[in-house]
């Protein structure tokens, strides 16, 4: 958790509930099961309406074990292309607000509210669109909850409510966690039965003893619970990992054997590349070249006439100018005579879609008020308008020895 | 602070009923005092540009320097304008294309690299007279500026056509222009203000017996958009001699001027 991290959740009932009332909305508040088949074969509770789980029967049961439980359910088996469909309609929601967003088990969503987002001025704004939105999507109000850490996000929800939104200040985790019962945090249920047992039945009780003396007592778990009670547990958010592929092919002219020349290429396949990934709506993190040779004879491949390598960048790139690099070092280790190259971009994540429009926004707007300063020059002088910028490796705070005046 | 999401049928009923009862009072106003009076804060249109300090965001309506009107940060020289504008200028060009017209050529461009802020994104703008730097101003504004920052201790007269046709640029691009410094601004000038805030030195920050920094009251002497007198404490802290965190500390709001307004669609609970 950073100190400016910010992170919503979002609940909201299970997605495949959802598909259910929407094709029978008569069972809305009937006790309904819905079931799938496990890798196993084995037949499981998917999701279990709030009814039916007020009977004993809950997700992940054993389908047979939850009739027996509520034999009165409606029992439905769930439709996973409908689902599938469902789930990638709520990311491309919830991506619009933010490009980290974990859809974990279908029931709520973490999403990366951290940094600014231009479009809406406070976070509350953010959040009450972001639940407005999905309550388009799935038909129900979801409740929404902020906080620094995925703990303190998810009980904000909880305790928010359907339809409502709550929002825990930076700083405030602790006084706001100090209600909770420990029953509640995600601790093993034998560490709740220890604290239950030292008579320590909220989260304000656990952070009133010090750390040493949890962890004294209740091992790794006494520093987890310690973070748990300040708020300051991970606020990790873990993306969807499918993606859409996203790669360029060239053939080129002749066969190359030098790999400086195909060097030559790199900015044309950056280009390449950087186009297709923004018609994906994608940004990656690892490009890979895929050098084929018609005549054969490589080096370092698996398979004959493939040249194959990978790059990691340190961060997701994403234009063309950003692609450049990696992409000449691919192209630097070419073994081999080179006819199609091939380009794909693994590791791909959405972009902060806001952030780069506001880049590209902000390179045009650069240009047009250059040329106004050239315009102001001509008009008025050449020493109206200047660009400034620090001497490299500037000696001491004299201006005229640490700045560098432009006049153009 | 929770908020409500959904309401149900009912309540949606009533809401529209008062919402039409309100859009009969705005046209009863509207047609009384001319339109335009009453404005719609939050989503109608963008916000003012954010400070960083909610106090001062908080002195107007919607909060943050207002944008499409010109501003006046007043004050007489040593009274922390001038740093104030550059901490804020700073914090600004960090995302935004932004510009410096010093009409005084006193400001020095490290300082404002010192708080942060990117050169790249700057323009600096160095008129040798009064009407090229305004001009310039309204020049860059129309290309793509966001923000203009004007500095001097004593304002030119200018014909009353120059703020009249920045005003409009900054109109047209939805942009900010902040003058600072002065205890007067020419006549003209001082017709086109949307705000006028005066700061006020409390006192001097020291460390080690250096001065570190300033302690600012800022009042709102004047504003078409909010309700004036109301005032706020900042402390700007010096990138030199000690380059310990340089910037804005809000040190928070002294009187309640008026409450922001915000358009979410949402009501507290």
């Amino acid at each position: 958790m950073s100190a400016q991290s910010r992170l919503g959740f979002l609940e909201f009932p299970h997605l495949a509930l959802i598909l259910t009332w929407r094709a029978h909305p008569e069972l809305a508040a009937e006790a309904v099961l819905v079931g799938a088949a496990t890798a196993a074969g084995r037949e499981v509770v998917l999701a279990a309406s709030e009814a039916a789980r007020a009977r004993g029967a809950h997700p992940g049961q054993d389908f047979r074990e939850a009739e027996l439980a509520c034999p009165e359910a409606v029992r439905l088996r769930s439709d996973p292309v409908a689902l599938d469909r469902l789930r990638e309609q709520l990311l491309l929601v919830l991506y619009d607000y933010s490009p980290l967003v974990e859809l974990g088990d279908d029931q709520g969503a973490y999403v990366d509210l951290g940094g600014r987002d231009l479009r809406w001025e406070t976070e509350a704004a953010r959040a009450s669109q972001l639940g407005r939105a999905v309550q388009r999507i799935l038909g129900f109000p979801p409740a929404v909850g902020v906080g620094q850490s995925r703990f303190v996000a998810r009980s904000a929800a909880i305790r928010a409510g359907s339809g409502r939104i709550r929002l825990v200040p930076h700083g405030t985790a602790a006084s706001f966690l100090a209600d909770q019962p420990v029953a509640s945090l995600p601790l093993a249920p034998r560490t709740v039965e220890q604290l239950l047992g030292f008579g320590l039945r909220t989260c304000g009780d656990c952070i009133t003893i010090p750390l040493p003396e949890l962890q004294r007592q209740l091992g790794p778990d006494g520093i987890a619970l310690h973070r748990l009670c300040l708020g300051q547990d991970s606020a990790r958010v873990i993306p969807r990992l499918k993606t859409p592929p996203c790669a360029v092919r060239k053939v080129l002219a002749g066969v190359v054997e030098n790999s400086e020349a195909l060097r030559f290429g790199a900015p044309e396949l950056a280009a390449m590349l950087a186009a297709a990934r923004r018609t994906a709506g994608v940004a990656g993190g690892v490009p890979t070249a895929l050098d084929e040779d018609a005549a054969g004879g490589t080096e370092g491949s698996g398979q004959p006439g493939v040249f194959c390598s990978e790059i990691a960048t340190p961060a997701p790139v994403a234009t063309a100018q950003e692609l450049l690099p990696p992409i000449l070092s691919l192209l630097s280790r070419a073994r081999c005579r080179v006819l199609i190259v091939e380009l794909q971009a693994l590791d791909l994540v959405p972009p902060p879609a806001a952030q780069l429009q506001l880049l590209e926004l902000s390179e045009v707007r650069r240009e047009e008020i250059g040329g106004a300063a050239a315009r102001l020059r001509e008009r008025f002088g050449s020493e109206l308008v200047w660009r400034v910028a620090l001497r490299p490796k500037h000696p001491g705070d004299i201006p005229e020895e640490r700045l560098v005046w432009n006049p153009r | 602070m929770e908020l409500e999401l959904a309401q149900g049928p009912s309540a949606e009923h009533d809401r529209r009923l008062r919402q039409e009862s309100l859009q009969e009072a705005l046209a009863g106003i509207g047609r009384r005092f001319g339109p335009g009076v009453v404005r719609r804060g939050g989503d109608g249109q963008r916000g003012g540009l954010r400070t960083g300090a909610d106090s001062l965001d908080a002195l107007f309506i919607p909060s943050g320097i207002p944008r499409r009107r010109l501003s006046w940060l007043a004050g007489a020289p040593g009274a922390g304008g001038l740093s104030l504008g550059l901490a804020l200028l700073a914090g600004w060009s960090r995302e935004l294309p932004v510009a410096l017209v010093d009409f005084e050529k006193r400001v020095d461009p490290g300082e404002f690299a010192d708080y942060g802020g990117r050169l790249e994104n700057c323009w600096w703008v160095r008129p040798g007279q009064s009407e090229p730097g305004w001009a310039a101003a309204r020049a860059l504004v129309l290309a793509g500026v966001d923000l203009c920052l004007l500095v001097a201790d004593r304002w030119s007269p200018v014909g009353g056509a120059v703020p009249a046709l920045l005003q409009a640029a900054l109109e047209e691009r939805d942009a900010v222009a902040l003058l600072v410094g002065g205890k007067e601004v020419p006549a003209a000038v001082g017709g086109r203000l949307g705000a006028q805030i005066t700061c006020h030195r409390e006192r001097w920050t020291l460390a080690h017996g250096d001065v570190a920094g300033i302690r600012v009251r800022l009042e709102v002497v004047r504003s078409r958009i909010g309700a004036p007198g109301a005032s706020c404490l900042l402390e700007i802290r010096f990138p030199r001699p000690y380059p310990n965190q340089p910037g804005i500390v809000d040190l928070g709001r002294l009187e309640a001027g008026c409450d922001q307004l915000e358009d979410l669609m949402v009501v507290n609970s």
